[in-house]
């Protein structure tokens, strides 16, 4: 029924190519405090685990000529469930990302269903990749968090309590009080930067450790 | 039977499994809004009315505000083509202070404000909804209990006089944040009209039926 596509398939029809630039748009986009990152992470995990799930059972109940237009059915449809439930019960959160609630939604689903897809043959390694995956995210996400806040605000944790709820008061750190002259990595630019100076310390990092 | 009879068979039941899940979704999905529509418009009132608490302070006022609300059309004067909100305070029916939603031109998209303006034209707060200015300068004006915007407060019309509504570099009686002008002009000028506009039509907003 399916084939198992373990070769490069990066073809026209299918630009597997444009998910990483995706991705790295949601990832750049959610990283300018670490309280926005740490949410965005959790939030990516829960929905690619769930998705994850769901589409383990709509593969194997139905091929693949209805299963496209069930995937954006069920795409849309758990989008919306995400904005409502983070509507209701996290209010300042959905405030505060706005319009990338649903792009962090969607790049979770296309990230699980790319894996599920090339994998198929074997579900729990596809759900032990996407969760690594997301684990991955979770990580990089952290750190861009942590570093983008710290150098653009001077703090960490911002708002914590607003945004995750009185519990999350105390975690709130401010180191210095950052003015207009450190704005750079709160912007775009900065996210870009920022991921550029840690690819750069993970490489040196890499360099550092002998390999045996 | 033959094999077309057999594929067309297939074929069927899996669009009938794809139209079971779709519909599963759909009953899904309109649950989930059913269960968070209260908790929803809950939260929306409650961040509503915390910013009216923070202008119009409880003693002046006994009615429901956001319930006393007019909608104007006055693209000129308040800066939005569409019908917007013009709030009314009361004391035992008689007119204290009413809260009006202007749009000002910002550097990067609308700024939405509330005006809040006592019966006799003195502006009790102006706080901002909505904006797409910068981030981190942002912070400047968006944050509850922003120095600057508390500048405004006791000012009205005539308070300072016209020339007297601008920034310093433009001869005016405001400062501009750090760096920015463009910003801070526009809300002033915004918050200059929308008072003017109040001037001229107060008895008016004031009559006028309340429309949910």
């Amino acid at each position: 029924m399916r084939q198992n596509t373990e070769s490069l398939d990066v073809t026209w029809d299918k630009p597997t190519f444009l998910l990483p630039l995706y991705c790295l748009c949601v990832l750049l986009a959610s990283t300018e405090s670490l309280t926005l990152a740490i949410a965005t992470s959790v939030i990516m995990m829960v929905t690619i685990a769930l998705s994850g799930l769901l589409l383990l059972l709509i593969d194997r109940l139905i091929a693949d000529f209805s299963g496209t237009i069930l995937w954006l059915v069920l795409t849309g449809a758990m989008t919306a469930l995400l904005e409502l439930v983070l509507h209701a019960w996290h209010y300042e959160l959905y405030k505060q990302l706005g319009m990338f609630l649903p792009m962090i939604a969607i790049a979770s689903l296309l990230l699980a269903r790319q894996e599920l897809r090339t994998q198929f043959a074997r579900p729990a390694l596809a759900c032990g990749r996407v969760l690594l995956m997301s684990a991955g995210y979770a990580l990089a996400a952290v750190v861009l968090g942590a570093g983008r806040e710290l150098v653009g605000r001077g703090s960490l944790f911002n708002e914590a309590g607003k945004v995750w709820g009185a519990w999350a008061t105390p975690l709130e750190m401010h180191f210095f009080r950052a003015d207009m002259g450190f704005l750079l990595a709160a912007l775009a630019p900065g996210a870009f930067i920022a991921l550029g100076l840690g690819v750069a310390l993970y490489n040196w990092l890499r360099l550092q450790t002998p390999r045996p | 039977m033959n094999q077309h009879v057999m594929n067309q068979t297939v074929k069927i039941r899996q669009w009938l499994l794809a139209g079971f899940v779709a519909l599963l979704a759909l009953g899904t999905l309109s649950l989930v809004n059913q269960l968070t529509a209260a908790r929803i418009a809950r939260n929306e009132r409650a961040w509503f009315e915390a910013q009216i608490d923070a202008m119009i302070p409880a003693v002046l006022h006994d009615n429901d505000l956001l319930n006393d609300r007019t909608l104007v059309i006055a693209p000129d004067a308040l800066g939005n083509r569409n019908p917007v909100a013009i709030y009314r305070a009361r004391l035992r029916g008689v007119p204290t202070a009413a809260i009006i939603t202007v749009l000002a031109p910002g550097y990067s998209g609308p700024i939405e404000l509330l005006v809040a303006v006592s019966y006799a034209g003195d502006i009790l707060g102006v706080h901002v909804t909505q904006h797409h200015e910068t981030p981190g300068m942002g912070d400047a004006f968006a944050q509850p209990g922003s120095i600057w915007l508390d500048t405004f407060r006791g000012r009205s019309l005539t308070r300072p006089e016209t020339r007297g509504w601008n920034v310093h570099k433009d001869g005016g009686e405001f400062a501009q944040f750090t760096s920015a002008t463009i910003t801070p002009r526009a809300i002033i000028h915004a918050v200059q009209r929308a008072l003017d506009y109040y001037q001229r039509n107060r008895e008016q907003l004031f009559q006028a039926q309340a429309q949910p």
